[in-house]
């Protein structure tokens, strides 16, 4: 009889016979859907099919995560608020510690959003989404994360001030211009800073109600250390739109009294004016959980990187639902790998990020702890990809190579 | 080697999978469409099995039919090589489409099952596709 030595990876891994950018992890499980049959399951809405149109880097078929136009409009937000631009023009860099002011129209105070789990600190975001250089927040028209470290709220309904002190440029992994990067906000007044959580955003637990959920599920009570890798493209007219596409890659377990979850969440349509002539807005924010708060509510995420790449272009979508207009046709698409390791290590599962993957890249992220709530869930390990969006324009994404691993 | 899988025809929509039951409840006399299903697209044949364990209120009819897309235009509609369901108007089990003789292959990337309850008020069903696939 042979005994499956969880503590010894190194003398027992096999070698990867399957695609995988991954360089580390022993296999748990793989889904290849090689067989024609798929072993995963869709928890959600919609449906997560066998899809022999869309095959995945390695050959074979992929699944499409399909919503079949269920919105989760009412529900992916939390954490986040809209503001937009006050003040004067002014640059900022990464150690100006500058003073920066944003106004909001809304009757109800933006305090709620600011006070990110209780902190006084938090991101702004700038998201260049037009080619119009009249929408860019900043004048070079590029993307850029800041941090803060203080908030003051002034005024009062539909006229509320913030001014945030401390403000720096987070110099995040392919910020444009690093090492030195420095922006200048430009279009005050209608350019626009998000605050805190993307909005949309997946949240810190799986919404089987107003998403895909298509997972497979192995008992471990929190044993060691574990990966979760993925391939994924954008499929679908819209499928990579800013502010309305939200596909989530996540790893995640439950102890019978809690539920804790690691959280990828790639954040489409980041613009950028790269060697100072072609402007494009298909670069990615990424973005990781933590915190705490109830059914996935009270979620932190974090910026780990822009990256640059094709994510919003090459679409297969032969009704063309999602532009309502044209079909596209292009079975090759656009397909990116993501990798999450977590140490669950712990008797009570209180675990914390090791690094995330996204393409060519690895970030570490420890001792980052994992987003975390009440939860008497089933009492076991997941490993999901999960997919909704907003709006009204249908969409879909595609995943090939799911793969467990114990690293 | 044949192989046999298992798909459930009633799923609607909005339903999540960890609330899909064998059985589908139907509270109002109408038309309903279930999810799209793309199941039945790497298969050799396709039988249904189906049935009714409750129906309720002034007799009337559960009819099940199925519906196929267009690829390009979306649209979903009955096409004439179909397997016909038996219009039902008592409880019934062991129902089967298409019969003993018949195979057959769906011709479509994407369905949709359809049943329309009329006259009665309230019905509880199940329509279940076993796939048979060769191959892999």
């Amino acid at each position: 009889m042979s005994v499956d030595p969880m503590g010894m990876p190194a003398l027992y891994a096999p070698p990867r016979n399957g695609p995988s950018r991954t360089t580390t992890g022993r296999v748990i499980w793989e889904e290849s859907y090689l067989n024609n049959m798929v072993g995963t399951f869709n928890d959600g809405i919609g449906s997560a099919h066998l899809d022999w149109d869309v095959i995945a880097p390695g050959g074979g078929p992929s699944v499409r995560l399909d919503n079949q136009g269920v919105t989760a409009t009412p529900t992916f937000t939390g954490g986040n608020v809209q503001l937009v631009l006050g003040g004067s023009p002014q640059t900022i860099t990464t150690s100006s510690n500058s003073t920066l002011v944003g106004t909001s129209a809304a009757t109800g105070s933006p305090t709620g959003a600011l006070n990110y789990a209780g902190l006084a600190t938090g991101y702004i975001t700038v998201t260049s989404t037009s080619a119009t250089v009249g929408n860019w927040a900043t004048t070079d028209g590029n993307s850029y994360v800041m941090s803060y470290t203080s908030y003051v709220v002034s005024g009062g309904a539909n006229a509320w001030v913030v001014t945030f002190s401390g403000v720096n440029i987070l110099p995040l992994p392919q910020t444009y211009g690093l090492p030195t990067p420095t922006l200048t906000t430009a279009n005050v007044g209608t350019g626009l800073l998000n605050i805190n959580n993307p909005n949309p955003n997946p949240t810190g637990a799986p919404q089987p109600t107003v998403s895909v959920v298509h997972k497979r599920r192995i008992n471990d009570q929190f044993s060691g250390v574990f990966g979760a890798e993925t391939w994924f493209r954008p499929t679908s007219v819209s499928s990579a739109t800013s502010g309305a596409s939200v596909f989530a890659h996540r790893l995640y377990n439950r102890n019978g009294v809690n539920y804790y979850g690691a959280t990828a969440y790639p954040q489409f349509a980041q613009g950028f004016l790269r060697g100072g002539a072609t402007w494009s807005n298909d670069n990615v924010l990424l973005w990781v959980s933590t915190g705490t708060g109830t059914s996935g509510a009270g979620c932190q995420f974090i910026p780990v990187a822009f990256s640059v790449g094709a994510f919003g272009q090459h679409s297969w979508d032969p009704v063309g639902t999602g532009a309502g207009t044209s079909s596209q046709w292009d079975k090759a698409g656009c397909w990116n790998y993501s990798k999450i390791i977590v140490n669950m290590t712990g008797t009570l599962g209180a675990g914390y990020w090791v690094s995330y993957q996204w393409n060519d890249i690895v970030y570490p992220l420890a001792p980052l702890p994992m987003y975390y709530c009440p939860d008497t869930g089933a009492k076991i390990m997941h490993f999901s990809t999960e997919h909704g969006f907003q709006g009204t324009n249908r969409q879909f994404v595609n995943v090939a190579h799911m793969v467990g691993t114990n690293e | 080697m044949a192989r046999r899988r298992l798909v459930n025809m009633a799923h609607l929509i909005t339903q999540t999978g960890l609330t899909l039951s064998s059985l589908t409840n139907v509270a109002a006399a109408g038309t309903y469409v279930s999810r799209e299903i793309y199941d039945l697209n790497t298969a050799d044949s396709v039988a249904f099995y189906y049935g009714a364990t409750s129906l309720t209120g002034t007799p009337g009819t559960l009819q099940l039919s199925l519906l196929e897309r267009d690829p390009v235009s979306g649209a979903f509609a009955t096409q004439t090589d179909m397997p016909a369901f038996a219009s039902i108007a008592a409880t019934v089990a062991n129902l089967r489409t298409p019969s003993t003789a018949t195979l057959w292959q769906p011709q479509g990337e994407c369905y949709k099952l359809q049943w329309i309850l009329t006259t009665f008020t309230a019905a509880t069903f199940y329509c279940v596709a076993v796939v048979t696939q060769s191959g892999g």
